[in-house]
């Protein structure tokens, strides 16, 4: 399993060393490189772009659809349709789900400007607006949680009542069981959402391609679009494959403190 | 936790029905949607202004769909269901064991191993495509579904590997050690006594890893042309693509027959969430 992986990622490594326009072959430039990326103001703006696409994609992945797991977590009726409901936009195929979230927030015909129209605020621009197509991505990653919500449903499932039962008898609230009981019982499962989402948000790339391809003015030119357009579009095979090498480096590193840091947090029962 | 949560007062238990009133809407958005344009008659998909319900209702829609101008999608769908259904049982047994192995037994390079296995999270798939697509085109596999099944069963998904190990590592050790005393050996353990309290975390991954193979496109593009393979994707994308007048209405009623099935096997397995908790006895805790 690993030479599928490990051989193209030290392939890539060569190349990153290389200027390598995709006619001709490639000339070894050293770190020049990664000398250049340092000061690519277009590479600065598409990181400043991801990163922060990463972090308020991060909120939603891990933290409200935590939130909404736990919600949907009892046993009373009609519950089974409401998880259904939650994990409906997830069973969309994104070939699919991308057209349609791209009508829905049309400027022109789109249902949403409609329905604002009709109770009377004004249009917006959404995907065709600078200001407003970063934002509006991060918003509709909220009907990709469905991998995060079931996840932390299962988890949910096997912590064992009775550690609910002896916070309700010592008088503890709902604040308290979630604190106390829910958080560190599903630690293990928060932790593997946090590197799922880490690796998920910084790898962001189909959807921006279907909706926006990186505009309007470069608004949502992410990290992996840029390597896209350098590869692809400006054939500079070598800079491109520095891009990718600096992605997964600073990926594996957010991953590394991710786990250096979980010790303090992560309850692992056979650890105990 | 019903029962504590039925001695919730009455203003939290309607603040909880209006939070879930809430999300619930914000998720029937895109389905709610995906139904209209279906039922929507060919060509009139965009009228303005829009009703609440298409007008009129195109049921016929609904059977000439699946027909297909080019492909019908029932063939298909019997090799979506293969693809899906051999190559989620791949990944579930594979990674519960990797999983298993990762969390509960001892072995040297275990944790660089393990970082490796997360280190693969990262790699896109793209840069695995190329070598996996000649491998393949030697052992003489080209044009059938086999070459996206097989991998599977050598390993998994990282994701589900990694899943798994932290599952297992939430179970307390005492149920190893019991086995142990019992004279249970690795196999045993894992088999036996651990992986029936594994049933929540199988369904949920079991389910997501089926819904990304049914939903795959690129995977089945890459290996399998001729009809006889085709899945249920490319076979959508095929007739819409094979048309002169693009038909949204019925693309998008295509696409609402692949997402029915699923989500009627989501609500049956669903309730398979909820497990036997054997060892909530344990003490220590």
């Amino acid at each position: 399993m690993s030479v599928f992986y490990l051989g193209p990622l030290a392939a890539s490594f060569a190349y990153s060393l290389t200027d390598y326009p995709i006619i001709g072959s490639p000339r070894f430039i050293g770190l020049g490189n990664y000398r250049k990326l340092v000061t690519d103001a277009q590479f600065l703006h598409a990181l400043r772009v991801t990163v922060i696409y990463t972090i308020f994609s991060l909120v939603i992945y891990v933290g409200i659809a935590l939130l909404i797991a736990v919600l949907c977590n009892g046993r009373r009726r009609g519950i089974g349709i409401v998880r259904l409901i939650v994990f409906l936009p997830s069973l969309i195929p994104l070939f699919a789900g991308a057209v349609l979230w791209g009508w829905l927030f049309n400027r022109d015909f789109g249902l949403v400007n409609y329905v604002l129209e009709r109770i009377g605020l004004p249009r917006q621009g959404f995907f065709q607006d600078a200001s407003q197509a970063l934002p509006l991505t991060i918003f509709i990653s909220i009907w990709g949680i469905g991998s995060a919500f079931l996840t932390y449903l299962s988890g949910l499932q096997s912590i064992p009542p009775d550690l609910y039962e002896a916070i309700t008898i010592d008088g503890g609230g709902a604040m308290r069981r979630f604190w106390h009981v829910t958080l560190p019982m599903l630690s293990p499962v928060i932790i593997f959402n946090m590197v799922i989402g880490i690796v998920l948000s910084f790898q962001v790339f189909d959807i921006a391609w279907v909706l926006t391809k990186g505009g309007p003015a470069n608004s949502t030119l992410f990290w992996v679009l840029l390597i896209y357009r350098k590869a692809f579009e400006e054939f500079q095979l070598g800079y491109a494959s520095a891009l990718a090498w600096l992605l997964f480096l600073t990926v594996a590193v957010c991953t590394a403190v991710i786990f250096r840091v979980s010790r303090h947090w992560v309850y692992y029962a056979s650890r105990s | 936790m019903t029962a504590v949560r039925a001695r919730t007062t009455s203003p939290a238990m309607a603040a909880h029905a209006i939070a879930i009133g809430a999300v619930g809407l914000l998720m029937l958005v895109p389905i709610y949607y995906l139904m209209y344009l279906a039922l929507s008659k060919p060509g009139t998909e965009f009228e303005f202004p829009p009703t609440v319900i298409p007008r009129p209702v195109a049921w016929a829609n609904i059977w000439a769909a699946p027909r297909g101008d080019v492909t019908p999608l029932w063939g298909a769908a019997r090799n979506s269901l293969l693809y899906a259904g051999l190559a989620t049982a791949g990944c579930l047994l594979t990674q519960s064991m990797a999983g298993f192995a990762f969390a509960r037994l001892r072995f040297p390079g275990r944790n660089a191993l393990f970082a490796l296995t997360v280190a693969m999270l990262m790699m896109p798939f793209v840069a695995t495509m190329v070598p996996r697509f000649l491998l393949f085109r030697r052992l003489g596999m080209i044009d059938t579904i086999w070459p996206l099944v097989i991998p599977w069963w050598f390993g998994g998904s990282p994701y589900g590997i990694f899943l798994m190990r932290q599952f297992f590592l939430s179970l307390p050790l005492e149920l190893d050690e019991a086995a142990r005393v019992d004279g249970a050996g690795p196999w045993r353990t894992y088999w036996s006594i651990l992986m029936p309290q594994a049933t929540p975390i199988l369904v949920a991954l079991g389910m997501l890893e089926f819904v990304y193979f049914w939903n795959d496109l690129l995977g089945p593009l890459i290996y399998v042309q001729s009809e006889r393979w085709r899945t249920l994707p490319q076979s959508i994308l095929f007739n819409f693509r094979g048309t002169y007048n693009p038909q949204w209405s019925l693309f998008m009623m295509s696409v609402l027959w692949m997402v029915v099935p699923v989500a009627l096997m989501f609500l049956v397995l669903q309730r398979r969430f909820r497990q036997g908790f054997l060892f909530s006895g344990l003490g220590g805790r």
